[in-house]
């Protein structure tokens, strides 16, 4: 497209890619955008839902002016100025602080919606006005987080892109074809080159279909697969052991607990047949390089950390860690700035944190004084968070709501007033992933969508607004604009890391940090993990089980055409998308009289869900699949079946706590595929 | 002779829409309508993701069934639609195999993919082919013709070649192995509180609807043929 204006963009959505985009505009629309082929991990491709952004910054359905629901949950809404709204909010906090003599019934609910660095500004604002409450912990990712630090001390993952140098790669619990498709040319290089691919999933996923080998194991039992390869490979005199003492601590300890298990165990565990064990065993200790990349889905269980431990001993006693591109992936974050109350920075001091994954009982158990006020940024806690129903009550009991969002979300919907977020095109920002070692700039591409702001000028605002009001109540420099905070934030560490001088610089293209530094030694005996009350060794802790009542797991995993509850209301992407699905094997259908298209009822003892069922021979007989994520929109669909509160599969789903994620995120992280169901035709 | 064409690696492909999604972007397409779509069919107990947009046929159907002449064959293969001859009487969208031209009730004529010309021109790929993640689709010229050999790997779920000739070779290759859970039957009963012999009576119980279901799928005849996702 000769002539017409490109700009830099950066998708800051929670997604392993973080791309780096070109942005095409004509007559102030966003007419095409493209992958940035200078970008090396992203190399010029974006993927499904990246080449349909053009339909989000334009929906009909995006909030152009600040709202008011008067009453809550009454769907009468009403437009405001943003005087209007700062005042009420900014009343609303000073009214709270002078009748609890605290800013701590002040709440702020932020998490992955967006993940563009001036995000974190929205810590530092709330940090202004003295100590206040906050959402912690993720419900991501943490019991792996936990399980990589207790192995290695730290946090860190090889740079993806070296995935391409590996004879073996073992994708255990990831779905790159649909999460994570700019990894897929680095996958495809390394077969190209003689090497396999190896998917370790319960569902027979569009990436196993695609794999050269498919292992389909039982939820929650991660940690028996890797232990009984583990086990076969010492019994057989095929682990080094001599070396083993250099790289591994506790060795001996694990050793007597790897005499007792056999492959015959873990084939009853897993659900496999031995010779799968075997050949998985043999593949990947003749292979070198080999690398295991660990997908947040299989630490989403109450025994997750410690099957992520698990993989983390096979990797490092078969002598894979630190080998050219070998070793285990997850995430790292050496690329995140360290700012507000994001991991490793300080926050304000007195700040009350509740676990976000269990954030309904924490705001009703949380008093003297209570929370009375939330902040939502970036979030959409009502679909995303399990045991939605019960947060939905409860969040009705506050006093004031603010979301701040592109559309009128379910957590919108419940708000007092809804602050319409200028979008990626309108702002500046930098975008780092917790994958791939890029970072690139995100650069303003077209003038505010009516009158949206971007939630650094929502608080910089507000707290004008408020010293406006109450001289001296927030000490945030509301003078500072998105770039004066980006100066800040591209510091001496960032400037080092990238080898650049200052974030302009990424104007040019962007721009890929230092390798990082791998360990090679692990932490078998972990006295830290005893303390924690998690046994010390990696040892298998079995899944939960079903009750009898409701006898199928239900993973309610990542979508194709969403990224949580983000894009699956596009248009483009509804139209291939229409209506929520429940996959469920055939054996289990034909026992509940169900057939293909059948409209079901989902339900346990927390809910119920309504959606239409797929039968699916790739999903274990135990086993049910519903994507997270939907938010109720169906217009596309021509007749109406389900209305916004039918489908949202944290209904189902209970905020239990993984084993893990105390140490990296402050909480234990959810196990939200620990959740048992049975389903019936409606 | 010379025909530009699109080639399929199955084995390559995961399904992801990359390209499905890449030509809406690069074409601005209304929601409903897709230049290409990715389908899934199974062959031999195998599944295969096909990626299809107009296969610029050597003997193209459209072109010879449109009243209006809106169709044209370039010198380089490609079959492009003129929309201001188009009437949009949708002869073509009944008439091609594989669904290529789709019919806009906007602006009332037919639509569809055009190799991304003007990408061709700016010596770019088409929008779909450099969106593939993994080289499953790519482009390629056929400098003579080919005969039947670009179908010898055709899969069976898609309509015969020989009809229209498409413009499109298909090449799979590469096994994979899977590993399934083993079926447990003593867990099974478990859960559901039942015996094994009341199990075998279910199933059996089962089997008999099973066939039943079978015979009302011939008659309605259409449980056999490919699934089309769109």
């Amino acid at each position: 497209m000769v002539g017409v204006p490109v700009y830099r963009s950066a998708c800051p959505c929670n997604c392993y890619d973080a791309c780096a985009m070109l942005t095409y505009v004509e007559d102030g629309r966003v007419v095409k955008l493209e992958g940035d082929p200078q970008h090396g991990y992203t190399r010029g491709r974006l993927c499904a839902k990246g080449y349909a952004y053009s339909r989000r910054v334009h929906s009909p359905e995006r909030l152009r002016y600040p709202l008011r629901q008067y009453p809550r949950g009454s769907g009468n809404w009403q437009r405001l100025s943003w005087e209007e709204a700062l005042e009420l909010i900014a009343t609303s906090i000073l009214d709270l602080k002078a009748r609890y003599g605290s800013t701590l019934p002040v709440a702020l609910n932020k998490y992955s919606g967006n993940f563009g660095w001036l995000q974190n500004i929205i810590d530092v604002f709330f940090d202004s006005l003295g100590p206040t409450t906050r959402a912690g912990g993720s419900p991501c990712w943490s019991a792996g987080l936990d399980a990589f630090y207790l192995d290695f001390g730290r946090v860190t993952s090889p740079d993806p892109e070296d995935l391409a140098r590996n004879k073996c790669i073992i994708l255990w619990g990831t779905n790159p074809a649909w999460t994570a498709v700019h990894s897929l040319p680095f996958l495809q290089q390394a077969r190209d080159q003689g090497g396999r691919v190896v998917v370790i999933d319960p569902v027979f996923t569009a990436t196993a279909k695609w794999a050269d080998y498919y292992l389909q194991i039982k939820p929650g039992t991660d940690g028996a697969l890797a232990l009984g390869v583990l086990a076969y490979l010492w019994q057989r005199g095929r682990l080094d052991e001599e070396g083993l003492s250099r790289y591994a601590a506790g060795w001996p300890a694990l050793r007597s607990y790897l005499a007792g298990l056999s492959q015959d165990w873990a084939a009853r565990e897993t659900g496999l047949e031995v010779a799968a064990i075997t050949e998985l065993a043999e593949m990947y200790a003749t292979s070198r390089p080999a690398a295991i990349w660990i997908g947040f889905g299989l630490q989403r269980h109450t025994n997750g950390g410690q099957n992520v431990r698990a993989i983390n001993a096979l990797a490092a006693l078969t002598g894979h860690l630190g080998t050219g591109g070998g070793g285990v992936y997850y995430a790292h974050l050496d690329t995140w700035p360290r700012v507000g109350s994001g991991p490793g920075a300080p926050g304000q001091a007195g700040n009350r944190y509740l676990n976000m994954n269990n954030f309904a009982a924490e705001l009703l158990h949380c008093q003297d004084p209570p929370v009375k006020f939330l902040w939502v940024a970036g979030r959409n806690p009502l679909t995303q968070e399990a045991g939605a129903r019960l947060l939905s009550q409860t969040l009705n009991t506050l006093e004031m709501i603010v979301v701040v969002d592109h559309f009128l979300t379910p957590t919108a919907r419940l708000a007092d007033i809804v602050l319409p977020a200028a979008s990626l095109f309108e702002t500046w920002d930098i975008v780092s992933s917790y994958w791939h070692r890029w970072v690139a700039v995100n650069e303003p591409a077209l003038a505010p969508w009516y009158e949206s702001w971007s939630d650094l000028e929502i608080v910089a605002a507000l707290a004008d607004k408020l010293n406006e009001l109450s001289p001296g109540s927030s000490t945030f420099p509301s003078h500072k604009k998105a770039r004066d905070w980006l100066d800040e934030l591209f510091d001496r560490r960032m400037q080092e890391l990238f080898g650049i001088s200052c974030w302009q610089e990424l104007l040019s293209g962007p721009r890929k940090a230092r390798p990082p530094e791998l360990p090679e030694r692990i932490e078998l005996d972990s006295a830290r993990a005893g303390e924690l009350g998690l046994p010390n060794l990696p040892i298998y802790i079995r899944p939960a089980s079903p009750p009898p009542e409701y006898p199928l797991q239900l993973l309610t995993t990542h979508q194709q055409y969403g990224l949580h509850s983000q894009f699956q209301n596009l248009d483009w992407l509804q139209a291939l998308n229409p209506e929520p699905v429940v996959l469920i094997n055939p054996a289990a259908a034909r026992k509940r009289d169900l057939a293909e298209g059948d409209v079901v009822r989902v339900f346990n003892g927390q809910g119920e869900i309504i959606a239409r069922a797929k039968i699916e021979p790739g999903v274990p007989e135990a086993v049910v699949v519903a994507y997270e994520g939907w938010y109720g929109r169906d217009k596309y669909q021509g007749t109406r079946l389900f209305s916004p509160g039918d489908y949202n599969v944290n209904f189902l789903t209970s905020p239990l706590a993984t084993d893990m994620g105390i140490l990296t995120t402050g909480f234990p992280g959810c196990a939200f595929y620990d959740c048992f169901v049975e389903v019936c035709r409606l | 002779m010379k025909q530009r064409a699109f080639a399929l690696r199955l084995e390559r492909c995961v399904g992801c829409r990359n390209c499905q999604l890449a030509c809406k972007n690069e074409h601005r397409t209304a929601s409903r309508i897709n230049w290409r779509q990715v389908r899934e069919g199974e062959e031999d107990g195998r599944r295969y993701y096909v990626s299809l947009a107009c296969n610029h046929c050597r003997n193209p159907e459209c072109f010879r069934v449109c009243p209006e002449k809106a169709y044209w064959k370039r010198r380089d293969g490609l079959v492009l639609h003129l929309p201001r001859r188009c009437q949009g009487c949708q002869a073509c969208v009944q008439a091609c195999p594989y669904q290529a031209p789709r019919y806009n009730p906007e602006t009332r004529q037919a639509e569809k993919c055009n190799f991304c010309l003007a990408r061709l021109d700016e010596g770019l790929q088409p929008a779909c082919v450099a969106a593939c993640p993994t080289g499953a689709l790519n482009m390629m010229t056929w400098e003579s013709d080919p005969g039947e050999a670009p179908y010898s790997q055709w899969v069976a779920f898609l309509p015969d070649p020989a009809l229209t000739l498409p413009s499109l070779q298909i090449n799979r290759s590469g096994e994979s192995r899977h590993y399934w859970q083993q079926v447990q039957q003593e867990e099974v009963c478990n859960y559901y509180k039942i015996t094994a012999d009341s199990l075998e009576i279910i199933q059996k119980r089962l089997k008999k609807k099973d066939r039943q279901g079978e015979a009302g799928r011939k008659r309605g005849a259409k449980d056999g043929e490919c699934k089309w996702i769109f």
